[in-house]
C-alpha cells in the first residue's frame, strides 16, 4: 500500500493530510456547534465559491426556478414554528436531491414527521444530522414565534 | 396471617419515620459518599497531555461555574458533557477554540486579561502558565484557591456550594453571552415545571424547567440527554441516574449531588 | 444474384459480430452499435429541465418520463468494458431525474 492510497484509505493509520481543517478555516466566520464554521456566511463573503457545473460531468440544465418558502407548524407547545426556505436549499441541492426520495409528499402537509424521525436521519436529518448545520441548533429552523 | 402482615407494615412505616426525620441532618453520612468539596466537579483531561510530556489538565468546574452559564461553555463553545470526550488539543486552543475561545491572552473579562492557553512552542519560563491548568489543585500553581473562594458562600449538606443561593444573594454574577464566542439567537420559551411520579416509596420529584433553563438553555439537555418531547415517554431509574445518565449527566458532579435526595424528591410522602 | 446478396448479407453480419460486439437479434445490432454514444446525449436532453420541472406542462412531463423509461431500457442493455460502471452511474442519475418529473407530474395532476 503506497503513500498515495493512504491519503484516502486512512482509517486507523496515522496519516498527515495535505490540508489541515483548522488551517483551512482560519479566519472564516464562526458558528456554534457542528464544525464551528458558518458556511453560508463564508460563501457570502466569497471565502468559498462552490462550483455547480463540471465540464464533461454535468449536463447543461435550465435555470433553476425557486419554489416558495413556507411555514411548518410545530406541534410541541412552546416551540416556534419552522420557516423553511426553498431558496436557500435549492442553491446547493437543486430539486431532485430531496424530491421525491427524501420528501415524497406532493402537497404540503401530506408528509408528517417528528423530531424523532429527523434525529434518526430521515427527512431533514438526512443532511442536518451531519454535514449541514446540526439539529442541536434549534433556532436556525424554529424561527417563527407562536403567539 | 393477616395480623402479622399488618404488624410488619406498621413496623416498616415506623422505621421510615426516624429516617425521614433525620433526612435533613444526614450531612455526616455524606462525607462517605462525596469527595471533598473542592474536588466536586473536577474533571481530569488526558487525551494528549501525557503523550506530549505534560501533566494532565485538571479542570475544576467551580471557578467557571461562578462566572458563566453551563450553556455558554457546553453549547456556544461546544465542550462535551463527559470527561475527555471533547479531545481538546493544544492546537485547538491556540487556534481559538475550546479553552482558547477565551484563554487567548487578549480577551478582557472582569477587568482583567485572560491568560493565554497552550502554545505551539513553549519554553521553561512559560511552564508556570502551563501549570495553571496542567497540574492538580494541590500543586500550588493555581491562582484561585477554593477555600478562599467558597468561604462566604452558603453551603449545602456535604459542604457543597449552594449555587442557586449564591446567585440569588448576589454573591456571584453569571454571564450567558460573550461577544465573539456566543451566537445571538431568539430565546426559546421556557417550558412548564412538572412532577415525576416515582415508583417506590420516595416522594414524587418536582422538576423545574424554569430553573434548569436559566443555566442550560434547551439544547444542553434536549435531545441528547432527554430525547423525548412528551412527558412520560422516557422512563429511567435512579440506577441509571447514578451511572451518569439522564439527571446524572450533571447531578453526579458539578450540579448538586444526587445524594441530596430532598432537593428533588420534594412533595410530602404519600400516606 | 440471390447468392451474392446472401453472401453480402452474411458478410455484413459477420463484420458486425466481429467488429462491434455480439448481441442476439440480428440486424438490430447495428442500430445499437451506432447509437452507443448517443444515449448519453439523450440523457442530457431528457434531464436538462429538472431545475424548472414545476414550470413544465403535464404533457411535457409525461413525454420526458416516457423517454426516460425508454432510455433506461437502453442503459440496461449496455455493452463493453465500461458498461457495468456506466449502467450503475447513469441508472442512478436517470432515476433521480425521472422521479423528479414524476413528482412534479403528480403535483400538477393532483392540483387539477
Amino acid at each position: 500500500m503506497n503513500a498515495t492510497c493512504d491519503r484516502c484509505h486512512s482509517l486507523g493509520k496515522n496519516v498527515t493530510r495535505k490540508y489541515d481543517f483548522r488551517e483551512f478555516v482560519k479566519g472564516w466566520p464562526k458558528e456554534r456547534l457542528g464544525n464551528g464554521v458558518d458556511w453560508e456566511k463564508a460563501e457570502e463573503q466569497e471565502l468559498i465559491m462552490p462550483y455547480d457545473y463540471i465540464e464533461g460531468v454535468s449536463i447543461k440544465r435550465a435555470k433553476l426556478v425557486v419554489q416558495d418558502d413556507f411555514k411548518i407548524v410545530s406541534k410541541v407547545k412552546g416551540m416556534p414554528n419552522i420557516i423553511f426556505s426553498h431558496e436557500k436549499h435549492t442553491v446547493w441541492n437543486g430539486c431532485e436531491l430531496c424530491h421525491p426520495e427524501i420528501f415524497v409528499g406532493i402537497k404540503k402537509g401530506l408528509t408528517q414527521y417528528s423530531m424523532v424521525s429527523i434525529y434518526e436521519g430521515k427527512f431533514c436529518g438526512v443532511c442536518h444530522n451531519n454535514v449541514a448545520f446540526p439539529l442541536l441548533d434549534c433556532q436556525r429552523c424554529h424561527l417563527q414565534e407562536v403567539k | 396471617m393477616v395480623h402479622i402482615k399488618k404488624i410488619l407494615s406498621v413496623f416498616i412505616i415506623a422505621l421510615t419515620v426516624p429516617v425521614l426525620a433525620s433526612a435533613a441532618d444526614y450531612s455526616e453520612s455524606l462525607q462517605y459518599l462525596l469527595p471533598p468539596a473542592e474536588y466536586f466537579g473536577q474533571v481530569v483531561l488526558d487525551n494528549y497531555s501525557h503523550k506530549a510530556g505534560v501533566s494532565p489538565v485538571t479542570f475544576d468546574h467551580w471557578l467557571h461555574r461562578a462566572k458563566f452559564t453551563c450553556r455558554l461553555c457546553h453549547i456556544d463553545i461546544g465542550f462535551a458533557m463527559k470527561e475527555e470526550m471533547t479531545e481538546i488539543s493544544a492546537a485547538d486552543n491556540v487556534n481559538g477554540y475550546y479553552c482558547g475561545s477565551c484563554h487567548d491572552g487578549k480577551r478582557v473579562f472582569d477587568g482583567r486579561e485572560i491568560f493565554d492557553s497552550c502554545a505551539e512552542d513553549y519554553t521553561e519560563n512559560e511552564g508556570k502558565r502551563c501549570a495553571r491548568c496542567h497540574s492538580d489543585a494541590e500543586s500550588g500553581a493555581r491562582k484561585y484557591k477554593y477555600k478562599t473562594f467558597s468561604e462566604k458562600l452558603t453551603k449545602l449538606p456535604g459542604n457543597l456550594i449552594d449555587w442557586e443561593k449564591a446567585e440569588s444573594e448576589g454573591k456571584i454574577k453569571v454571564t450567558d453571552f460573550l461577544e465573539g464566542v456566543s451566537y445571538k439567537r431568539e430565546p426559546l420559551k421556557a417550558q412548564d415545571d412538572f412532577s415525576i411520579k416515582t415508583k417506590t416509596w420516595t416522594a414524587d420529584v418536582i422538576f423545574s424547567h424554569r430553573k434548569h433553563t436559566v443555566w442550560n438553555g434547551c439544547e444542553l439537555c434536549h435531545p441528547l440527554i432527554f430525547p423525548s418531547t412528551k412527558k412520560g415517554t422516557t422512563q429511567y431509574s435512579m440506577k441509571q441516574i447514578m451511572k451518569g445518565e439522564y439527571c446524572g449527566a450533571c447531578h453526579i458532579s458539578v450540579a448538586f449531588s444526587v445524594w441530596l435526595c430532598d432537593k428533588c424528591h420534594i412533595t410530602p410522602v404519600k400516606q | 444474384m440471390k447468392n451474392i446478396a446472401r453472401l453480402f448479407f452474411i458478410g455484413f453480419l459477420l463484420f458486425n459480430f466481429w467488429g462491434r460486439g455480439f448481441i442476439v437479434g440480428g440486424s438490430l445490432n447495428t442500430v445499437y452499435a451506432q447509437e452507443q454514444g448517443d444515449w448519453k446525449q439523450e440523457y442530457a436532453e431528457i434531464c436538462a429541465k429538472t431545475q424548472n420541472a414545476m414550470e413544465m406542462s403535464v404533457a411535457e412531463l409525461k413525454d420526458r418520463i416516457e423517454r426516460a423509461d425508454k432510455l433506461q431500457e437502453r442503459i440496461n442493455k449496455l455493452e463493453g468494458p465500461l458498461a457495468e460502471t456506466e449502467k450503475k452511474v447513469f441508472t442512478k442519475r436517470l432515476k433521480m431525474c425521472r422521479e423528479l418529473y414524476s413528482f412534479a407530474l403528480e403535483y400538477k395532476e393532483h392540483k387539477e
